[in-house]
Order: structure tokens, then sequence, then C-alpha cells
């Protein structure tokens, strides 16, 4: 066996050209073809001033930041050229490839009959053959002579055909060989220090390095992006009473904002002023004070509480790098509270929150506490406000305004022109305001619900949304549809069947209903950035401030949603009320909340033929009935134990003993 | 012969570089990284008690054992914050939501806690007899009293800055609706005098067409 390394290149050549394919065609294709389409599709368009402003200053950016697309550019330029010198290379190159033919050595065509061939290889022995040579080129005129006679041979014998055909040559199998799609010029001993160097540097620096680099920033940042310092601070600062502006100060103490917002010496002039004009519109407006958060006096933090402050009260200024600071903090707050959000659910605390989400509305819309949520349409500024309420004709919300007969509308917005009371009223009517059809509990397999079940919470959410005939057709359909699904549900959970498998089957259904619907992104121009909406689902016990089932996230309600989730009931017989939540993160004033009251009754109260159940499955454990009954008994033994422990504490708090135990 | 040595020197050298480089590298980040950040801040009650127990004119028992009071009560008060943290944190800490370093500065707080409870028991014992059991159950009323105090404080404090804003609102008001009135009683005027002006030049042109009327009668 001989190896051989690839002379010519030409497989070597392959290869780099599918490895430069692979990463060439994806990279052009997306460059090419991922423009905004489906964004331009879906933005609500709208020529109010501050939308105005926002692309204006979306359009400043991407000049600044050519010199980053044109790297790409040259990238996928120098890949193109790269690949089409390859293809060049390969095309061009001649393979020889060793096929051995009898009719090719003897010169004649195939098929040529038996006479004929043997009169032409007398022909040619008689003017090849060695004896005949001259001197110098004896050599060459002996192989050749051989090649003839293998050749006649060939096609004459049986023997020696029958071995041409089974191993491609006439003299049996050859020598095998193995081809390495390496480049010489890899392998000579001339290059070894080069190619040695370069392995060296890519295995033994630049991994490490990256490899390093990667590990670094992981650390220091959290699964959800936010910095890991970021998250330490919100967790020790964060109270259960923790009120709007004091969240708003915590936000502008993250870290982020120390390490991606530049101080520039600039500030020391442009800030002050921009702290007076707030103080100047909270008065004016709320007749509020402007405090400065008192507990992080860092710069940073400073310079972020006020551009938070200016992006609520939608002050504008006109320093380029100032506004950048602007819409990057903006931006980046609305990322973060939901890092002081995930601390407050896992707290459990109801009000923090629900404060938490709060801001985040406000933040998206650039809305102060106090804002009447009209604001959120284009158009309308604190004049328009104020003209109404001097009017006696204040219009509170959304709702309202579109409930409102067109008339009345008109004469309220007199002071706008046709177009601009157009685009207020498009943008107001695809404002998605929300409503719960039905809400309920269900436990799997019981009719009725019992002490420390599994319960689960089924909640039918609708939009209401546009004005149109056709669409709330579609939308009748589509929930008639869905009770159709809901009955159909119900009589399998009478039967017993699992949740889980129901829960796959539904929600695969209403999957392929959505995926061809998308929400539009949030008319928010104070945002830099597009924003797709979602919602947070949750239930809560209001009285004890106590969140019963974690938020989910929603996105994408179009018509109608169904969500389902689970929770463990009390572990008392009682009638419970909690209250279930359902708040946008980008909308002022859509939310939505629903009292629910949750029956649990003892077990004494389960139907007869359910018990008999029970005591034929007792025996078995891996039965549905003996695990929900394992459950129960564990739920409680561990809300015993828990309990126990609390107390435990406290008696080692009182006296002397080693408590590790606790731990 | 020489090359083979050569490109071990090489080699044996560059190796030693980069572990060098490494090793550098890794020390001044551990240096520059700060140690675990302490979950509570300083503990002024302790230091308190230290510093009295210190003092040169040594402190009365009485002040030595309010002091030690104290300082179980800003424990009392720790425990029950780490305890409510503990779930929560445990839970984030699953999710990945936060870094590891706030649960080995959690670890050492709880740590530190129990050593402290430990001490002062011993502490108490030292004043009284059996006084280690009992002081921690006294400090917890006396933290329940102080929460109850400042909530009862809070309330108050409350109600006055309600009744400002009220009385702030209610001017605010006042001042609008009396702008609000005087713009609508200059509206009126406006009106009014518009109304007048209108009906003189509805009953100057009466009186022409009166005159008109007459003038055709005279004629006839």
């Amino acid at each position: 066996m001989r190896y051989i390394y690839d002379e010519q290149g030409v497989t070597f050549n392959y290869f780099l050209l599918t490895f430069i394919a692979i990463f060439l065609i994806p990279t052009t294709y997306f460059s090419l073809f991922s423009t905004d389409k489906d964004a331009k599709l879906r933005k609500p368009s709208c020529n109010c001033e501050a939308c105005l402003r926002k692309e204006n200053y979306l359009k400043n950016r991407k000049l600044s930041s050519t010199d980053r697309i044109s790297k790409k550019a040259i990238f996928v330029a120098v890949g193109w050229i790269c690949f089409a010198y390859l293809v060049y290379k390969v095309t061009t190159v001649k393979i020889e490839i060793d096929v051995w033919d009898p009719y090719e050595v003897l010169g004649i065509s195939e098929g040529t009959p038996l006479p004929q061939i043997k009169k032409h290889f007398k022909e040619l022995s008689r003017k090849w053959h060695p004896d005949k040579a001259p001197e110098d080129k004896k050599a060459e005129y002996e192989s050749k002579f051989i090649d003839f006679t293998k050749a006649y041979k060939v096609l004459t014998d049986e023997d020696i055909r029958k071995n041409y055909e089974e191993w491609g040559h006439p003299d049996g199998k050859q020598a095998y060989s193995l081809g390495i799609a390496l480049p010489t010029w890899l392998i000579e001993a001339k290059n070894s220090p080069f190619v040695l160097g370069v392995y060296a540097l890519a295995f033994g620096i630049g991994l490490p390095f990256f490899v390093g680099r990667w590990w670094y920033s992981s650390n220091a940042y959290t699964k959800d992006g936010i910095r890991t310092h970021t998250m330490d601070l919100y967790f020790k600062e964060l109270r259960n009473n923790s009120t709007i502006k004091q969240l708003l100060d915590l936000l502008s103490a993250s870290v982020e904002y120390k390490e991606l917002v530049e101080q520039r010496p600039s500030d020391t002039t442009l800030l002050p002023q921009i702290i007076s004009s707030v103080k100047e519109e909270l008065d004016k407006r709320f007749s509020e004070k402007y405090q400065p958060s008192k507990r992080y006096i860092a710069p940073y933090c400073q310079k972020a509480s006020a551009l938070f402050h200016a992006h609520l009260l939608r002050i504008n200024f006109s320093d380029e790098d100032l506004l950048k600071d602007k819409y990057f903090i903006a931006e980046r707050s609305i990322h973060l509270i939901n890092g002081i959000l995930d601390i407050a659910i896992a707290h459990r605390w109801l009000q923090t929150s629900l404060r938490c989400m709060e801001l985040s509305q406000l933040l998206v819309q650039a809305m102060w506490f106090q804002d009447n949520s009209l604001v959120q349409l284009p158009y309308i500024n604190q004049d328009i406000i104020k003209t109404m309420k001097l009017k006696k004709k204040n219009i509170r919300n959304i709702i309202q305004l579109r409930e409102m007969n067109d008339e009345e509308r008109k004469n309220v917005f007199k002071a706008l022109s046709p177009t601009e009371y157009e685009s207020l009223m498009r943008i107001a009517s695809i404002y998605p305001l929300l409503k719960i059809d039905q809400a309920y509990f269900k436990v799997a397999g019981d009719a009725i619900i019992t002490p420390g079940s599994i319960v689960t919470l089924i909640i039918k959410l609708r939009i209401v949304n546009s004005t149109s005939k056709a669409k709330e057709i579609k939308m009748n359909g589509v929930s008639k549809e869905n009770e159709k699904n809901a009955t159909f549900d119900d009589e399998e959970d009478e039967k017993g069947e699992y949740l889980d498998s129901e829960d796959e089957l539904l929600f695969g259904r209403s999957k392929n209903k959505q995926t061809d619907e998308k929400n539009d992104f949030v008319h928010a121009p104070y945002l830099s950035r597009d924003k797709i909406p979602y919602w947070w689902v949750f239930m809560a016990d209001d009285k004890k401030d106590r969140i019963i089932i974690e938020p989910m996230k929603i996105t994408n309600i179009v018509t109608t949603r169904t969500i389902r989730c689970h929770f463990q009931a009390p572990h008392d017989p009682g009638l419970y009320s909690y209250v279930a939540y359902v708040k946008s993160d980008s909308y002022v004033g859509t939310d939505i909340r629903k009292d629910l009251r949750l029956d649990v009754k003892d077990f004494s109260e389960l139907p007869p033929e359910e018990e008999i159940d029970d005591e034929i499955s007792e025996p078995e454990e891996d039965s549905i009935a003996g695990q929900m009954k394992l459950m129960r008994e564990q739920g409680f033994a561990a809300a015993v134990a828990g309990g126990g422990g609390g107390s435990q504490k406290k008696q080692n708090n009182d006296s002397d003993s080693s408590d590790s135990d606790d731990d | 012969m020489s090359s083979s040595w050569v490109v071990t020197v090489i080699y044996v050298g560059g190796m030693l570089i980069v572990m060098s480089t490494f090793s550098y590298i890794w020390r001044r980040r551990k240096a520059a990284s700060a140690p675990i950040v302490p979950w509570f801040p300083d503990n002024t009650a302790l230091d308190t008690y230290i510093s009295l127990l210190q003092a040169d004119p040594p402190a009365t028992e009485l002040q030595l054992k309010s002091a030690l009071l104290r300082r179980a009560m800003t424990d009392v008060e720790r425990a029950m914050k780490l305890r409510e943290d503990r779930p929560a944190l445990h839970s984030l800490i699953q999710k990945g939501a936060v870094g590891d370093e706030l649960w080995n500065s959690f670890l050492q707080a709880e740590q530190e806690l129990q050593n402290d409870i430990m001490e002062v028991t011993r502490e108490a014992d030292t004043f009284k007899k059996d006084w280690g059991q009992t002081i921690f159950h006294t400090a917890n009323e006396m933290v329940q009293h102080e929460k109850h105090k400042k909530i009862s404080d809070q309330i108050k404090e409350l109600k006055d800055k309600e009744e400002r804003d009220f009385k702030k609102r209610g001017e605010r008001e006042k001042i609008e609706e009396a702008e609000n009135e005087k713009r609508e009683k200059a509206k009126l005027e406006k009106e009014r005098k518009k109304a007048e002006e209108e009906l003189l030049k509805m009953e100057e042109s009466e009186k022409k067409k009166g005159k008109d009327v007459k003038g055709k009668n005279k004629k006839k």
C-alpha cells in the first residue's frame, strides 16, 4: 500500500471549496435577503413627530456604522473571489486518471473485429519491436512493446480477459494506493517550521485564548444576558416595598451603565441642563420635585437617572452623544427590568412584580407615572391633554377613546389635521386590548378540587382589536372552534386522560393556527429599536401579596389563545380567592385582572366511584391514582417539614445548640 | 545534531514563555477581581460591643448588656432576612439568573451569622447563667416591637403627606378653575358683544327696510 499526496491539489481544492461555501453561502444569503422586508410589513407606519425623529436618528446611526457593514461586505467579496479562483483551478486542472484501456493502447476504436485487431497488432509489433529500436530509445520501445502485447492478449486470450474484467488490469490485482487530500507543500520538510508555527499559534495560543475569553465573558453574564454584578446588586437592594421610583434608581445603578455608557467631559455642562429641564417639567406637570437618588451617587448612576427622567418625561435635547446614551439606556433598561422582575418573582412578591411590569410599560412608552395613557398615541401631546381637561372632555384611556362616536372624537381632537387624526385612530385601533373570555380551574381526573392536588388553571384570552367586520367574523369563527376544542378537552378530562398529552395536542393545534399571525411592533417612538409586545400571564393571592403561578411570557396573541398552567392546591379545604393577571410589557392601560375562586373540598367529598378506583390502584405505586396519592401525602409531609423547620430555627436561636442541621 | 538541540531549546523556551505569560495574566486577573463582597454592611452593633468591652474606664454592666442585646437584635434581623432570601436565591441559582459568586457570599454570610449567634449566647452566659437561652427570644420581641413602631410612624407620615398633597391639588384645581372661569367669562363677553352687534345690525337693516317700505308706501 502506498500513500499519495495530492500533487496537483485537486482534492484539497475541493475540500477548501466546500469549506468556504459552508460559510459563504449562508452569510451572503442573509446579508442579501434578510433585510427588513418582514419588519416593514409589521411596523405601524406613522408620521408623528416622535416617529420621524426616531427614524432620523436611526438613519444617522446607520450612516455612522457603515464601516461595520462594509467589513462584512469585504469579507463576503474576498470569500467569493477565493471561491471563484478555486472553482477555476478545479475545473482547469486536468486529472490524469490511470484507466487502462486495451483499445487506447493499441490505438484502435472499440469494437474492432478480431481479425483486424490481429492485423493491427502485427503491424505495431513489427514497428515497435525492441530489436529494431535505435540505441537511445531502447527502453521506450521495450515498454511500448510489452504494453501492446498485454493489450493484444486481453483482447484475444480468455484468461487474461477475465483478469482484466475483474481487476481492471491484465496483470490481475494492482497495488492499492491511498490518496491524502493534502497538498505536497504542506508536507515538505523545508516548510515544516512554518506549518508547525501556524499549528502552534492556532492550538497553543489561539484556542486557549478564545476559550478563556468565552469562559470569562460567560461568567460575567447570567443566562439572561445581564451582568452578574448587576444581578447581585438587584438581589441585595430589592425590597418588598420598593416603589417605582426606587426601582428606577436601582436600574440606574446597573453595572452595564457604568461599563457601556461613556462618561464624557461635556456631561458636566450638559447634564445639569437636562436635570433643570426635568425639574421644570416635573414641577409644571405634576408639581413634583426631582429627587436624585441618595443611595447611588456615583456619576454614572446620576447620569443614567437623569437620562431616565428625560426619557420618561419626553424631554428633547440636541446633543448627539447624549441622545445616543439616552436611547441606549432606555433600550437596555427594558432588558434589565426583567432581571429585577425575576428576583421579585423568585421572592414571590406580587406588588413588587406588578411595579416592575408597570415600569417596563412606562419605559417602553416613555411616560411618567401619572401621565394619561392616551399619550401613547401619536400626535397627542401635553397641550392636547390640557385642553381636553379644560373642556371637561377628559378621555382617560384608549378603550374610552375607541368607544366614543366619531363625531365627538373629532370634536375633541380639533387641533389635528385629518391625516393626523386618521393615523391616530389607526394606531388606536391596533391597540391590543385583551379580554379574558374564560378562566377556570380543573383537576385531571377529578370532578372536585381536593387539597394538595395539582390544579390546572385554564385561561382563554381574546384580543378585542380591529374595527373591521371581516376580522370579527373570523374571530368568532376561531373562538367557536376553540370552544369546540374546549368541550372536546373536557370530555377527555372526564375520561381521565393525562393533561399533559392533551396540552401538547391543543398547543400543537393552536400553534398551527397562529404561525402566520404575528403581533405588530409596538408604537414606541422613544425607543430606538422595534419591539414585539408580549404579555405576562400569572395568578396571585392579592391578600397575601404572593404569586401563586409564576408569570409566563406570551407573545403573538392575535385572535385567541388558551393558556394552561399548573399549581398545587392549598393543603386545607376551603374557599380561596385568587386573581389572574394579564399584564402587557409594553402597553399602558391594557392590563386585566380577573378574580377567581378556588373551592378546595375535603377528600371525603370525592365521588364514591373514585374511591373504588383508589382502592384498586393503591398497591401499585406506578398507577396514576397511586402517584397522585403519593404526591398529596408528600406535599403534606413537605409542608409539615417546612413549618417544623421554621420553628426549629427559632428554637435554635433561643437555645444554644448547633443548628447546622438547618442547612 | 545541532539542529535538534536548537529545536529542543526553542520548544522548551517557548513553553516556558507561554506558561509564564499565562500565570502572569492569571495572577493579575485574580488580584483585579474583587474578593467576595460581604452580604451585609458592617455590623455596627458588634463593633460597639467590642469597643465597650475594651473601653479604658470599663463600661458598666448595664451598658455591656444593652450592647449585647443590640448585637443579638442585629443577628435576629439578619437571620430573618437570610431565611427569607434563601429559597428565592436558590431558585434563581437553579435558573442561572444570578452568578455563583452571590451564592458563595450568601453561604459565607450564613456561616458568619451562625458564629456570631454562638458567640452572643456564650457572652450572654458570662453575664448571667442561662441568659444565653433567652437572649434571642428577647431580641426577637424587641425587633418586632421596633417594626411595629416604624409602621405606625410611617402611617403618620403618610397621612401628613397625603393631606399636604390633597391641599396642593385642591389649590391647583381652584386656580385652574378660576382661569377656566375667566376664559369662559371672556368668551361669554365676546359672544355677548357679538350678539349685540348683530342685533344692532339687524335693527339697522330693519329700520332701513322700514324706511324703504315707508318710502314705497309714500310713493304709492
